[in-house]
């Protein structure tokens, strides 16, 4: 028997299952692996420089001011122009070539964050534009870490919330599966709203901002409509209750 | 270096060390980088038990397996096809084997296999809804299953009721981390081949320790 009728069959099936939410898994997880890569060239590039200018280096050791000391050359004299310090150094003296490849090295780690400012700037533009409530209720990033974990728009569509506020904590999870109580958040820990609360309100901040991810999600999947403003009240509004009514507050 | 033979199209390669090797069906082609060997006019490939369950079936010392040149297989969890080219090898031009995988990334991989291997007939769908998907029932001579899910064993179970002639023998791939992440992986595998028990005559149950962690592979006959 020929399988050539099974192949097509089976090429049709991946083509049509294929969707935006695909694409957005793979940006989100080239965001997350070219951020690493940055960082471990960063470090090993940082060393490099280190050994021709170990005072300036040691002045700037964040890659925001390692990129910031070296905008105008990573020669002795312009770095320590920026810095205000003295050109003297007791590092070894690299000759034109090795100060080339430095240059150029330097160059490089510059464009690679460039290039991962472009994804995100291209991933917002996405989320954005397909999924327009989510990304007002909770940034374009952490909803897109959200579409790609739950495996879709569907599914974290039709997803209760308390599933959504752990997405993300499959370890501890897991872990805690016959202890009292389950983890408080998962990737949702990031959303600002999370973040600026205190420690002893995250859980309840995070549930509230999971049922409006829930109800965001639907939003975008079924209607398209732009509601957000509205969810956003209602979120800032049931956050500013925690606590009143009576009900004690209580450390978790 | 001589061959000594397993099954149809599997051998031994014996040089110093053994080593599984499967006689390629498509000369020439490497499927996922294994290393191949070329003696008296024909070409094997070597079957490595890190990346495939059957084969590290075979390395723990299991030779009964009821699968043969010509055989029809019903194969679920096909992922992006290394133990399916393998079982390819060994069903032959006169065989077919029915590859069912549910991811699309994987299912890829599956697809482009399937187009230099004629045997191969891929199938992108869940393998808990297979009446929809393959409509030849109980006409299958052998069943394999590798799926990491909670209700492995269900759907094995289902699959090998619907598909398999009676008297014809499957075997599953049990993870015991996707059915329990905290019980110890004999106690799953126990509690699961009792489960299989009540339904099938059971052959053997192999741990494929070291070669995989927490997987064991049970072989099964339909009554």
């Amino acid at each position: 028997m020929d399988n050539s009728s099974y192949v097509t069959l089976a090429k049709e099936t991946v083509k049509r299952n294929l969707s935006v939410d695909d694409l957005i898994k793979k940006l989100i997880n080239l965001i997350d692996m070219g951020g690493k890569s940055e960082n471990t060239l960063f470090e090993a590039v940082y060393d490099l420089f280190f050994l021709y200018f170990p005072e300036a280096a040691n002045l700037s050791q964040t890659k925001e001011s390692f990129a910031k000391i070296t905008a105008n050359g990573v020669g002795r004299k312009e770095v320590s122009g920026i810095l205000g310090i003295d050109g003297g150094s007791m590092g070894y003296d690299f000759d034109d070539d090795d100060l080339q490849l430095l240059s150029t090295v330097v160059n490089e780690l510059g464009n690679v964050h460039i290039l991962l400012d472009m994804v995100g700037q291209r991933l917002e533009r996405i989320m954005a534009s397909r999924y327009v409530n989510l990304t007002r209720v909770s940034g374009y990033e952490l909803s897109a870490r959200l579409v790609s974990l739950s495996g879709g728009i569907k599914k974290l569509a039709y997803m209760p919330s308390s599933r959504i506020q752990v997405i993300g904590s499959d370890k501890s999870r897991f872990s805690r599966r016959s202890a009292a109580r389950g983890p408080k958040y998962g990737v949702i820990f990031k959303h600002e709203k999370v973040e600026a609360a205190d420690q002893s309100r995250k859980g309840r901040v995070a549930r509230i901002v999971a049922s409006k991810i829930s109800m965001a999600a639907k939003l975008d999947l079924f209607s398209g409509e732009d509601k957000s403003a509205a969810l956003i009240e209602e979120m800032d509004r049931e956050i500013a209750e925690i606590g009143r009514h009576g009900t004690a507050e209580r450390n978790r | 270096m001589e061959l000594l033979s397993v099954i149809d199209n599997v051998y031994w390669l014996k040089h110093g060390v053994r080593t599984l090797v499967s006689k390629n069906l498509v000369g020439g082609s490497s499927v996922y980088g294994e290393k191949l060997f070329d003696m008296r006019g024909s070409q094997y490939r070597e079957w490595i038990p890190d990346r495939s369950k059957l084969a590290a079936a075979f390395y723990k010392g299991f030779k009964r397996v009821d699968l043969r040149q010509g055989y029809k297989v019903l194969y679920l969890g096909a992922s992006s096809g290394t133990t399916v080219s393998h079982v390819s090898d060994i069903v032959g031009d006169k065989g077919e084997v029915y590859a069912v995988e549910l991811s699309e990334e994987m299912g890829i991989k599956l697809i482009l296999l399937a187009e230099s291997r004629k045997n191969i007939f891929p199938v992108i769908g869940d393998a808990r809804k297979l009446d929809k998907l393959i409509t030849d029932r109980r006409n299958f001579d052998f069943v394999y299953q590798d799926i990491s899910q909670r209700d492995q064993v269900d759907i094995f179970i289902n699959a090998v009721k619907s598909f398999l002639k009676p008297g014809k023998s499957a075997a599953l791939a049990i993870k015991t981390k996707s059915i329990d992440v905290r019980a110890s992986s004999s106690d799953v595998i126990n509690q699961e081949v009792q489960k299989l028990g009540r339904v099938f005559r059971v052959d053997a149950s192999i741990n494929l320790y070291p070669y995989q962690k927490d997987h064991a592979l049970v072989f099964v006959t339909k009554k």
